[in-house]
């Protein structure tokens, strides 16, 4: 069983898990029926981050055509990145992210905005890969268009962009 | 012969009276469209403000429904609004755009999908109408309108590009809460539209 019971840790430039050994094979089991899903797994004991994970888990209960138009729920898929994203997150960012602004699009993906020091990083998981676009002190920032969920440690590209909104 | 003329003309006139105003399929820049806002999803409650995802298209298509407030009236956005079925989510108020300030959206906004927007009437089954002459009280949403980027958006895939323009389109809108959601008609502040601050 992949077990998340430790806080996730910057080491080397990089935001990686506290315990990497419990994540090997993660790829791997997350392609077959059987495996747990995040949110039924054990966490680590931080306040924050159960709240987050509470609110991204309540849009399971969402029933398609929110909108009126047509929105989808968010996929199961991307609830379960959107987790594993939060769960890499150092507590700092934790901190400031406000449950208000964990939201899903009416296409099945989860945005969550980070803001603080004058910035916006506004990140959106989807079902296979994370993308984002900033605002740095007011001005157009560094973006990305998409790039593959690595389970293992945030992206080097999120990473610099909150470093360049001093956030982290 | 005066007297026919006079009776011709006012037969005219009434018949125009019940059509309505003849719709045009291009909008003017003077035109203010209106989207219905849901809350959670649609309007941060806490920080008072229009959340992107009000602007963003549903999976696999690319267009977003607004009404043409130049052809219709508050009250009838707002019964429009409080018609459409949703789920989990409850209507709050209005947004107003204005054409004019749409339009400079491609030009303000990096991102490589563009938007426009254009007169999309829709029959009583709500099908679009197409090769007939629109008035403002034809049946059906004779003053529905699109916006629409110019691509889709897919279902699961991160849409970075349409999030900027969608972003911008939120801190551009207007937000006219009800103040009485309930209420069969709009009791709220005149729908206007006033250019953001510093803009």
């Amino acid at each position: 069983m992949i077990s998340f019971d430790m806080p996730p840790t910057i080491q080397n430039s990089s935001l990686q898990m506290g315990r990497q050994s419990d994540i090997i094979g993660w790829a791997d089991l997350y392609e077959t029926d059987n495996l747990e899903d995040p949110y039924i797994m054990p966490v680590f004991s931080d306040v924050k981050y159960n709240t987050v994970k509470n609110r991204i888990i309540s849009f399971m209960s969402f029933s398609d055509n929110w909108d009126g138009h047509g929105a989808i729920k968010p996929l199961h898929r991307t609830i379960y990145n959107s987790i594993l994203f939060t769960k890499l997150l150092p507590d700092s960012l934790l901190e400031i992210l406000d449950l208000d602004e964990i939201s899903p699009t009416p296409y099945g993906t989860i945005v969550i905005d980070f803001n603080g020091n004058g910035s916006l990083i506004s990140v959106e998981i989807g079902e296979e890969e994370v993308g984002f676009f900033s605002e740095i002190f007011g001005k157009e920032g560094p973006k990305s268009t998409g790039e593959k969920i690595n389970p293992h440690e945030i992206s080097q590209g999120i990473i610099n962009v909150f470093k360049e909104a001093t956030l982290i | 012969m005066k007297y026919l003329k006079a009776l011709s003309m006012s037969l005219k006139k009434l018949l125009l009276s019940r059509k309505g105003e003849l719709v045009p399929v291009s909008l003017e820049r003077d035109e203010i469209v209106t989207r219905a806002i849901l809350h959670p999803l649609f309007y941060s409650d806490s920080k008072h403000k229009l959340k992107r995802e009000a602007f963003l298209p549903p999976p696999g298509r690319n267009d977003v429904s607004v009404l043409r407030l130049k052809y219709t009236s508050a009250d009838y956005c707002k019964k429009h609004a409080k018609s459409l079925s949703y789920k989990g989510q409850s209507y709050r108020g209005l947004a107003t755009l204005l054409v004019d300030v749409m339009s400079k959206v491609n030009d303000v906004v990096n991102s490589v999908v563009k938007v426009s927007i254009v007169g999309s009437a829709l029959n009583s089954k709500g099908e679009p109408v197409f090769g007939k002459r629109i008035y403002s009280n034809s049946p059906g949403l004779p003053m529905h309108a699109d916006l629409l980027y110019s691509e889709p958006v897919v279902v699961g895939r991160v849409q970075t590009e349409h999030r900027l323009i969608a972003d911008w389109m939120a801190k551009n809108s207007n937000f006219f809460l009800d103040p009485n959601p309930e209420a069969a008609v709009w009791q709220g502040s005149k729908l206007s539209y006033t250019y953001p601050e510093g803009k």
